[in-house]
């Protein structure tokens, strides 16, 4: 019987050790992040700005709002007037502005990830979405040291420029992002391979035709009626789906740029045939993917020379 | 030596890792690690796809009765303001336990809000309606002929006399 030696048990856990500390804890480059950050405030300000209007319907007591019951806080749970729910709302657009142009970056992605746990507990719940747990997941990210060291006010006040930055202190901001975006994409993906629903096209046609069908998928719907072409589409998104989270990491052969666009052209068609154009957020992190030190010299082409190319001292 | 804050980084990471991989285990084998599950619940809901297809649209509906005896379709959009595919999730009230206790509390609210409006009724009905899918449209096929009712809850002013 094969016994490890204590010493290789020793060697393994120390190359295990010094893998997972590079991997979550090197100081890095900061641009990829910065990037992301920028877009994704951009994104779920968007997201909840459009919300404007329904508000007070959503969550003070002129709609029908039915909190979920918790054992704690059930006072704080207590629908608000609409004046007071358009003040939690107003903070929460002003904190989601903050985090896009890189300013009190950390303190106001805890004040709105807090708000949107609360809208979560309020009324959100019935709604219990991937891509608002994913917006939510994001902002406690940003909370963490590292976002605003590129393209935010912050380096701005500090530095005189916006293309300024300073070397992330760790990658766990960044990597849990990432890893995020991957997992998305791998629970989907293999999980289709035995769900009962996923087995033919039946799912595409009826969600073509369904609550969430588009005025473009009822028109190509009731104009190219119900063929076996749509088992094939299952198939191919399924296919694509499993690819997608292992070519996106592999720069071999340019696979990844397969993936990426593979991906694109997923959310993209799911935005004009259902409506679900929150996952387009998820494009713009895949540049999380690429290598920092790839980021950084496509800041210094995108800011035509202007990123510092030199980080300050840490 | 580490820092104190790089150790708690470190935690972090690890509490990252052992939630995600319980979310991950849920999704696909319906199996978790022996975390609350509200972690492993959240993880599996940033990575679950859409599970499947009903070949019937569905929808909540209220209906209002007047004292003269008069049945009164309430526009509910005003109180819930969501589209089709967004209503049609939040009004199955999944994440409910008390399902029909939630349907309760609709028909609660929507008696008072509309009281506060001026429109006394005696009693309302919250219904789900399913209908078959059509390609002519979400509504196409909502007609009396091929629409189910179900009411999920009744609810009657004379029990909220003074509330």
């Amino acid at each position: 019987m094969w016994v490890p030696k204590p010493r290789s048990i020793l060697a393994g856990s120390k190359r295990f050790a010094k893998a997972w500390t590079n991997w979550w804890m090197r100081e890095a480059e900061p641009h990829a992040l910065g990037i992301a950050r920028a877009f994704l405030g951009f994104w779920i300000l968007l997201y909840w700005a459009l919300k404007a209007p329904d508000i007070p319907a959503t969550f003070s007591n002129v709609g029908v709002v039915l909190p979920l019951p918790t054992p704690y806080f059930d006072w704080l749970l207590v629908p608000p007037s609409p004046l007071v729910a358009y003040m939690v709302y107003s903070v929460l657009l002003v904190c989601l502005a903050l985090i896009m142009i890189g300013h009190w970056t950390r303190r106001a992605a805890f004040v709105a990830a807090m708000i949107c746990f609360y809208y979560n507990q309020l009324s959100l719940h019935m709604f219990h979405t991937s891509f608002d747990r994913l917006f939510t997941f994001c902002l406690l990210t940003f909370i963490l040291d590292g976002s605003d060291r590129f393209l935010s006010y912050r380096m701005y006040k500090k530095h005189g420029s916006i293309w300024a930055w300073e070397y992330l202190p760790h990658m766990v901001g960044h990597r849990m992002i990432q890893i995020q975006v991957f997992l998305v994409y791998l629970g989907t993906g293999f999980h289709k391979l035995w769900l009962p629903g996923w087995q033919g096209g039946q799912i595409l046609w009826f969600s073509f035709i369904g609550c969430w069908g588009t005025p473009l998928a009822f028109w190509i719907a009731d104009t190219f009626q119900w063929s076996n072409l749509y088992h094939v589409a299952v198939n191919m998104v399924i296919m694509f789906d499993i690819f997608m989270p292992i070519g996106m990491w592999i720069k071999k052969a340019g696979l990844r740029w397969w993936a990426y666009a593979w991906g694109t052209w997923y959310h993209t068609s799911i935005t004009f045939t259902m409506g679900f154009w929150w996952f387009q957020a998820l494009i713009p992190s895949y540049i999380l993917f690429f290598g920092t030190d790839e980021i950084h010299r496509f800041a210094i082409w995108l800011s035509r020379g202007g990123v510092q190319t030199k980080s300050d001292p840490r | 030596m580490p820092s104190v804050p790089r150790i708690l980084l470190h935690g972090l990471v690890i509490a990252y890792v052992t939630v995600n991989t319980s979310g991950f285990m849920h999704t696909m084998f319906r199996k978790s690690l022996p975390i609350p599950w509200i972690f492993t619940y959240h993880s599996y809901g940033m990575m679950a796809p859409y599970q499947g297809y009903s070949r019937h649209n569905g929808n909540m509906v209220a209906e209002g009765k007047t004292v003269n005896g008069q049945v009164v379709r309430i526009d509910i959009e005003q109180y819930m303001p969501f589209k089709h595919g967004e209503a049609s999730i939040r009004y199955r009230m999944s994440t409910f336990r008390d399902k029909p206790g939630a349907y309760k509390k609709v028909g609660e609210q929507l008696l008072k809000l509309e009281y506060a409006k001026g429109h006394a009724y005696e009693q309302i009905e919250v219904i789900w309606e399913s209908w078959p899918k059509s390609t002519k449209g979400y509504n196409a096929d909502r007609t009396p002929e091929k629409t189910e009712r179900k009411v999920m809850a009744t609810v009657y002013a004379r029990d909220y006399v003074g509330s």
